[in-house]
């Protein structure tokens, strides 16, 4: 069975077109965009001198640097002038050096957006059918989505859609696929890891030994050698080891997301995510438990720390996913997006007005999220709806409701 | 007798006050002569002093209340042929200095207060009646009418959040009489004189909603009033005092950190957070009619208190909907009494003993001042050696009690019908 009509894919091709024309029309916003085109030409400078991206140097966007290359390269074949800060062209008017970088540097952007669009409606499709053309339309059309990548030039979406890729396989049963592309999308950004755990219960829930050691062994193999190549270039164990911990101190935003602090030596991230995997292996009956519970561990991580606008990528193809399976939310769905809108148009205050409502708008944005992840785990758990806080509350047999409810 | 059959017993023949039309209406007039001779007597707390301030433009800030307290100051000055506030009216003490003449003084400033007081007690009384019965209806309104709470807040402090719970409850009334749409004006009225119940907006639409049939009608009603309220309360309010009347403590505005409780370098507002999970909460039971309005609006309050850190009189605000619940269902009470006790420790605690500009407690004892008794000076070395711990134990206890107080409310939306707790005549 085809996964579109003929009719959705040349709509989706005509969609497509369009979306790639006006991205390549407007120049990435963010100061990110500019970034990670200096990273994708100082990474490929590395690598056509012959060495190895060094972890010491890029820190913890040496993958994603790597990445890159391709793309940039592809930019450098073209025959136009080629300067050698080339993300300065951003700042140019009109040229076509320009907007040929802009396109070559959006590409795995637009690319990754339309493969996740295409990812949402294979997975829907597997626990509902008539949903795919759907799943694919919420996703690709959303202009928040648009919004946070193409007009902001953010690339959290590459190892977003390899996530949902490892969660695809997951479901398949293809564990050696489902714990590389899990093991890949963690070098590139390190949110999937939060889901390792999840994917891990997933595979012990087989009962197949094989299925367990399939899934860690592809998982940690990629994570051994990578690190060991690293290993090599620096010389010794242990001068990686010092490496890898300076990491975090030297991009310092990496430490936010160990999350808002509890007490001096708690904080929320690791302690939500420690009852949510108590949660998910001891109560969930979810039939999408693999994408349900990959949606709250990245839930759980923008929830307890600031983000940045953009992280929300990490966890919109999987709302969408579970919007579609259970639509009867559409209000709240629609709250996400527009209250983090809100909340990113005010993240960066420019005036007092601004300051004001930041957390205002913020605590919006961040009660909405709470709901989604009580929402998704009291589904979960497969109580009925009557039912949900008499269970939370151990009151189960006091419950009397009239028969219409 | 065992403890349980005499607490019966005391409870019935308390009961009586309200069972009996007769005695209900004799106490209520003998607390009115009561809150009115303490109105006169009891010295200007530091709220009542800044808005007289104001009203006769010695210090920045208007609004509808000190327009109201102008009034009354001009009042007093035809009647005393006066041409201005004598300078040491704030100093006089209670019953040593205080000559008539002052103290028509504070009984006119407070009368205001003491009036919207009494409104209040009618429409909470009419609330109660058209939700269960008459009987309960006069529990109600005399818990909130005698409460100690109440006086404190409403007849000695004299600030305008009386106004805005007036407003509050009358909003809720109207919604019990079918009139939603008049109801969303009256709760901007609320909104144009004290802010705080834009919180309650989301609820007013989320429980009254499901029950009307033009529902675009009502939504349009309740943005349209609510942005009314919002321009007429930002007019006054940032025309005086500019922003940092939307930031700082004043009895008359309601300072934006503590609404929304936006503390300095803070991102992200919890209390906005929780009230969000709230209104869900809210939306939820009203889908299955399971909420009432009164009980929708009582739980958003205690929320927004467990969470924002508000200042002691703002418990003024939960106050007339827990009197309601009381009524309604004895099963909280236990509980609502400590509340109260909490909150009113905490307010002594907070406010230096209740202390006031003359130097002496609103409870009628010198704090300050030469020549204080034993009791004065134990009471102040108590309040400076032990107020900040007391103050942290107290309000730690206060603000989990508000929040399980909360939760069982809502717990009883989903585990019981709402029928049980809280019969509901109303749309």
């Amino acid at each position: 069975m085809t996964l579109f009509s003929k009719r959705s894919w040349i709509l989706i091709t005509i969609a497509f077109a369009i979306k790639t024309l006006v991205t390549t029309m407007i120049p990435g916003v963010s100061p990110d965009f500019t970034n990670w085109i200096q990273l994708a030409q100082d990474v490929s400078d590395q690598i056509q001198a012959g060495m190895i991206p060094q972890l010491g140097r890029f820190g913890a966007y040496t993958f994603m640097g790597v990445f890159l290359v391709p793309f940039f390269l592809a930019w450098s074949a073209f025959p136009i002038a080629h300067p050698a800060f080339a993300a300065g062209l951003l700042s140019q008017p009109f040229s076509i050096e320009k907007y040929s970088l802009i396109f070559m540097m959006k590409l795995p952007i637009i690319l990754c957006d339309f493969f996740t669009g295409l990812m949402i409606s294979m997975i829907s499709r597997k626990f509902n059918s008539g949903v795919a053309a759907k799943a694919f339309w919420i996703w690709y059309l959303n202009p928040y989505t648009t919004f946070l990548m193409e007009y902001y030039g953010t690339f959290d979406i590459v190892p977003t859609l390899i996530l949902l890729g490892a969660s695809y396989l997951g479901l398949q049963r293809k564990w050696v696929g489902s714990g590389f592309l899990l093991s890949i999308s963690s070098m590139l950004r390190f949110f999937p890891l939060f889901a390792f755990p999840f994917f891990a219960l997933y595979a012990l829930r087989q009962k197949s030994k094989r299925a367990t050691a399939d899934f860690l062994v592809s998982f940690f193999v990629p994570i051994v050698l990578i690190l060991a190549a690293q290993a090599v270039v620096i010389g010794s164990v242990t001068g990686l080891i010092g490496v890898m911990f300076d990491v975090p101190f030297r991009q310092p935003w990496l430490l936010t997301f160990i999350g808002f602090p509890l007490s001096s030596f708690v904080n929320l991230t690791l302690f939500l995510l420690a009852i949510q995997i108590y949660l998910v292996a001891r109560f969930w009956k979810s039939k999408a438990w693999l994408v349900d519970s990959a949606l709250v561990a990245t839930l759980i991580l923008l929830l307890s720390s600031y983000h940045e606008p953009y992280h929300f990528t990490w966890v919109l193809p999987l709302l969408t996913i579970y919007y579609v399976l259970n639509s009867d939310w559409a209000l709240l769905y629609a709250l996400v997006f527009v209250t983090s809108f809100l909340s990113t148009m005010t993240f960066w205050p420019t005036d007092l007005t601004t300051a004001y409502l930041q957390p205002l708008l913020g605590g919006l944005f961040y009660g909405v999220k709470s709901v989604y992840l009580l929402r998704v785990n009291l589904k979960s758990f497969g109580w009925k709806r009557e039912t949900i806080l008499a269970n939370l509350t151990g009151m189960r047999q006091s419950l009397r409701l009239p028969p219409d409810l | 007798m065992s403890l349980a059959s005499g607490w019966r017993v005391i409870s019935e023949r308390v009961s009586f006050v309200y069972r009996n039309r007769n005695a209900f209406l004799v106490l209520m007039i003998a607390a009115v002569v009561f809150k009115l001779s303490a109105a006169a007597l009891v010295p200007s707390s530091f709220e009542l002093q800044e808005i007289i301030l104001m009203a006769i433009g010695r210090l920045g800030g208007g609004g509808p209340w000190v327009a109201v307290e102008k009034g009354m100051v001009l009042l007093w000055m035809s009647l005393t042929s006066s041409t201005n506030i004598p300078i040491d009216w704030l100093k006089a003490v209670p019953l040593v200095r205080l000559n008539g003449g002052l103290s028509l003084l504070l009984a006119l400033t407070r009368l205001p207060a003491f009036l919207t007081d009494v409104a209040a007690t009618v429409v909470l009384y009419l609330v109660v009646r058209g939700s269960s019965s008459a009987e309960r209806a006069r529990l109600a309104a005399l818990s909130w009418f005698l409460n100690p709470y109440t006086i404190f807040a409403v007849e000695l402090l004299a600030v305008p959040d009386i106004l805005a719970a007036f407003f509050t409850l009358v909003a809720t009334l109207l919604v019990l009489y079918r009139k939603p749409v008049l109801s969303a004006a009256l709760l901007a009225a609320g909104i144009a004189v004290k802010l705080y119940p834009v919180l309650l907006v989301p609820v007013f639409l989320i429980v009254c909603l499901p029950k009307v049939r033009r529902k675009w009608l009502l939504t349009i009603a309740h943005v349209a009033f609510m942005s009314l309220g919002l321009i007429g309360y930002f007019s006054w309010a940032s025309g005086a005092l500019a922003i940092s009347a939307l930031t700082n403590y004043s009895p008359t505005v309601q300072p934006m950190t503590s609404i929304f409780n936006i503390l300095p370098g803070a991102r992200i507002s919890l209390v906005t957070v929780v009230l969000v999970v709230t209104y869900v909460a809210t939306y939820l039971a009203a889908r299955r009619r399971q909420s009432d309005l009164a009980i929708a609006v009582l739980v958003t309050f205690l929320v927004y208190f467990a969470f924002s850190d508000p200042y002691p009189q703002y418990f003024l605000w939960p106050l007339p909907f827990l009197m309601f619940d009381l009524a309604c269902s004895k099963r909280r009470g236990a509980l609502l009494t400590t509340l109260l006790g909490l909150q009113l420790t905490d307010w002594f605690f907070l406010s230096n003993g209740f202390l006031t500009p003359s130097g002496y407690s609103m409870l009628l004892f010198a704090l300050k001042g030469q020549n204080l008794l034993w009791y004065s000076l134990s009471i102040n070395m108590f309040l400076n050696r032990f107020g900040g711990f007391v103050v942290l134990i107290v309000s730690t206890l206060l603000y989990a009690l508000a929040l399980i107080y909360a939760l069982d409310l809502v717990r009883c939306w989903f585990v019981s019908s709402g029928s049980v707790d809280h019969p509901f005549r109303g749309m």
